[in-house]
């Protein structure tokens, strides 16, 4: 009996020990302080926060989300070269999941813990959207840098990952379904097997089907769908096609940005910058100029000299939260099945308006992240929901187990038994919510000519504590980007890049 | 009983020194060999020596460099456009080159201009000590003796990547020109292909 | 049972050297050119290599700026059944050598370049190459070639 307590106690150390605590605390939770922190505008105190997170969270499974989040908020508060090294490191993680064998002993390894635990002990990888984001950012962090060579080097990057998303993770994706539709099968037949175990013979149970018909999942599902009815294709990021075309034009390379603005096009065709940004450059290189838009007249300046494009980073991205899905089952009773699902946030910000030369500019809506966001996890969540049944089978099958071995001891042992496992499977009950949340939730775009005076005049609306923020240009600069970051009645940072 | 024991801890002990084995520690190794980590997405150091090695012979072999009057050519090195999605330095590159048309004794480089500014700024430095009391005037280099060069070495390095299934593949390809600045024509022109395959494992660790 | 055992491994034999495809060449026969041949001395330590590698000529021609070209012409001599099947086999198909110039300057010196670097080169069985290299300077006027078989070291 003793014996059999402390290996028990041994394999769950173990498995606390090896699955990181996002296995036991959602992260959502864990990094409340830090987006406190970041929502509130204090980008100094989360700084702090997330060079001590990574830190700790060096060699954990979640590493590549507390890099994701360190990068973001030390490009935020002007910190690039650190901000660089943690993209870097992220970018190197990424890597290294890629590079590994198809079948490989951690994957495995991996999948087994998640079943024995939660999905959380399955190394956090990042969503594709974030993979063409990571590198969108850092080539920004190099233009901060003053490092224009590099910075392309990173679009160029950035434009790979964006083809390998379109051509192969939609098929990982499709692989990934079928797997799991075999897991299902298999699921099924174990579920028979566990109410075969069953005190009276007979035990409710869990399958695919039973969670897909829950509730809370169908919302969910449903949810997820009607906003990623407003995504711009496969997995596409209008935000990224956007800065590749910059990318082109900073390279006088009209033809090939051409290219960026059709598929800019393709993807929202009721967008009026990007529509006319194509028409400008469609007729500059002598291309075909679709008939629906030979009425739509070119920009009467150049794209790429003296021109200032402002990109205006909005609100936050979803995140996910731990929601607990109530199953009530015969004979089992009330079990609840922990289950991530996105919180979609409000926008202070509907757009941001510049003056140059006593002329106002205002943006214009480019890439809604929540739809982008939306889209990847509609795709994932059959997956995510087999995954929860599998773990859901492993941990039901092994208390049982356990209670009837007990059983048979005697003497008490059942009932230590049952606080036992009951303890497990609670600690254990948590959803994977791990996500990229200081991303802004909205990206919009607006550009004009470099004004005379060389300075441009945010305004803000009267809600705003500051009322206008000046934004001084340098005298030779040809080419100049403006970063501007907008959280709930906060600008908390203004950034521009400026080259000859 | 026993017997058993003694093939399970030899076993155990063999498969220790097996892995021990399998790991080294730094040692140097010979620049020139063909030793050294061959990764596809990135330019190794072999991949370098390689386009060194042609693009030099082609350029000593063209005749190029030399002039007919008899004075030797002036050589500057302008930029190699690096259009890979790596970061590279594209320096290990022009940096050979120069040294064998330098070595060839037909040209000259100079290092006082560059695409990006001077190589060496010391040519421009010692001419901001004319006026400094401490110096002897007659020994400080005077302004108008330096020599503009006649001709440009550029070029661009790009990178194709393409995947299918567990294989992926990168094609480089270095392109280099050299261009008489004086008409704007290029003079010699060499490009040199290298293309790198690996395929992920299916089983691993 | 034995027979058929006999049977299959020859048409896996069969199979195998079928597989492998050598190069066919074809040139005219009345040449216009005037080769400047060299005598060569060679040493060779490898014996495979000699009997896998053959030096067919050396030659030799200045270009204007005095500066010395050397070509070698090196065939790949593994063509016939066995041979084809065994580098099958090996997968040594095609093969893999290394060769490196060495400039030598009229005193006897080596002459360092970036040219003095192995470099890796691939041989179809029956494939003719021309190995070429530029002296560095016009001082050079010797040269050394070293092939080997390519291994990482």
């Amino acid at each position: 009996m003793h014996k059999e307590f402390f290996k028990a106690c041994f394999i769950f150390t173990v498995l606390v020990v090896f699955c990181g605590c996002t296995s036991i605390i959602d992260s959502r939770k864990q990094k409340r302080e830090l987006t406190d922190a970041y929502k509130s505008g204090d980008l100094q105190k989360a700084h702090q926060i997330v060079s001590e997170e990574c830190e700790d969270h060096k060699n954990s499974g979640d590493s590549i989300m507390w890099l994701l989040e360190s990068g973001l908020i030390k490009f935020d508060s002007g910190d690039y070269e650190n901000s660089l090294k943690a993209f870097e490191h992220a970018e190197e993680k990424i890597n290294e999941h890629d590079e590994r064998a198809t079948i490989n002993a951690r994957n495995s390894g991996a999948e087994s813990g998640s079943a024995m635990t939660n999905p959380t002990a399955i190394p956090y990888k990042g969503l594709y959207c974030d993979r063409v984001l990571l590198n969108a950012y850092k080539a920004m962090t190099y233009l901060a840098l003053d490092n224009p060579d590099a910075a392309r080097v990173e679009l160029r990057r950035m434009r790979d990952i964006q083809k390998r998303i379109e051509r192969q993770f939609s098929d990982e994706i499709e692989r990934e379904r079928k797997t799991t539709n075999a897991a299902n099968r298999k699921n099924n037949a174990q579920t028979r097997k566990l109410s075969r175990m069953g005190r009276r013979g007979r035990s409710g149970s869990v399958n695919f089907n039973t969670l897909m018909k829950n509730r809370t999942v169908k919302k969910a599902y449903a949810d997820s769908a009607k906003k990623s009815e407003k995504a711009y294709g496969n997995f596409m990021n209008p935000f990224s096609t956007y800065m590749s075309a910059i990318g082109y034009l900073v390279e006088n390379n009209y033809n090939e940005a051409c290219v960026d603005f059709r598929n800019l096009y393709r993807m929202n065709k009721n967008n009026p910058l990007t529509t006319r940004d194509f028409v400008t450059c469609a007729r500059k290189i002598g291309a075909n100029v679709p008939p629906e838009l030979r009425k739509i007249p070119s920009w009467d300046y150049s794209l790429n000299d003296n021109i200032v494009f402002t990109i205006f980073a909005n609100g936050h991205a979803p995140a996910l939260k731990q929601t607990k899905i109530e199953l009530v089952l015969p004979y089992v009773g009330y079990t609840g099945i922990a289950f991530p699902q996105y919180e979609y946030f409000k926008r202070f910000f509907k757009k941001i308006v510049l003056s140059a030369d006593d002329k106002t500019h205002s943006s214009i809506p480019l890439a809604d992240m929540d739809a982008i966001i939306a889209q990847e996890y509609h795709k994932r969540l059959p997956t995510m929901i087999t995954r929860l049944v599998i773990s859901y089978l492993v941990k039901e099958t092994a208390s049982l187990v356990a209670v009837q071995v007990a059983k048979q001891q005697g003497g008490g042992a059942e009932l230590i038994a049952y606080g036992a496992t009951g303890l497990y499977k609670y600690l254990f009950n948590t959803a994977d919510t791990r996500c990229w949340e200081t991303l802004p939730g909205e990206y919009q775009m607006l550009h004009f000519p470099i004004p005379k005076d060389r300075q441009l005049k945010l305004n803000l609306s009267t809600l705003v504590s500051k009322k206008e923020i000046l934004i001084d240009l340098k005298k030779d600069s040809r080419f100049v980007i403006v970063y501007i970051r907008g959280l709930d009645r906060k600008i908390i940072s203004v950034k521009t890049f400026e080259f000859n | 009983m026993k017997k058993q024991h003694i093939i399970l801890a030899s076993t155990a002990v063999a498969t220790a020194i097996f892995l021990t084995a399998c790991g080294s520690g730094p040692s140097r190794f010979n620049a020139q060999s063909n030793r050294g980590i061959t990764t596809t997405d990135d330019i190794n150091f072999k991949d370098w020596q390689i386009t060194a090695e042609k693009t030099v012979n082609s350029m000593l072999k063209s005749g190029a460099l030399r002039r007919p009057d008899g004075r030797k050519n002036i050589v500057m090195i302008s930029t190699v456009k690096n259009s890979t999605s790596q970061h590279v330095n594209t320096q290990i590159l022009t940096n050979k080159i120069r040294q064998a048309i330098l070595r060839s004794g037909l040209a000259l480089t100079t290092t006082a201009v560059s695409a990006r500014g001077a190589e060496d700024k010391a040519s421009k430095q010692v001419r901001q000590l004319e006026g400094d009391e401490m110096f002897n005037q007659d020994t400080v280099q005077k302004q108008g003796t330096a020599i503009a060069p006649d001709m440009s070495l550029a070029g661009e390095i790009v990178q194709e990547k393409t995947r299918q299934g567990r294989t992926k593949q990168s094609y480089f390809f270095f392109h280099l020109t050299l261009t008489d600045l004086k008409t704007g024509l290029a003079v010699w022109e060499d490009n040199v292909e290298i293309a790198k395959q690996s395929k992920k494992a299916l089983i691993g660790w | 049972m034995k027979k058929s055992a006999y049977t299959m491994f020859a048409a896996l034999v069969v199979v195998c050297a079928g597989c492998q495809n050598t190069v066919d060449t074809l040139e005219n026969e009345q040449k216009e050119m005037k080769v400047n041949y060299i005598r060569s001395k060679n040493i060779s330590t490898d014996g495979y290599l000699r009997d896998r590698l053959i030096i067919d000529s050396m030659n030799k021609a200045t270009l204007p700026g005095g500066i010395m070209q050397a070509q070698v012409t090196i065939r790949s001599n593994r063509v016939g059944f066995f041979t084809e099947l065994w580098s099958d086999i090996t997968d040594e198909d095609p093969y893999k050598i290394a060769y490196r110039f060495n400039w030598l300057d009229l005193d006897g010196m080596e002459i360092q370049t970036a040219n003095s670097v192995w470099t890796e080169l691939d041989l179809i069985p029956g494939e003719t190459r021309r190995l070429q290299s530029v002296a560095p300077n016009p001082r050079c006027k010797d040269f050394m070639l070293s092939i080997k078989e390519f291994d990482y070291k």
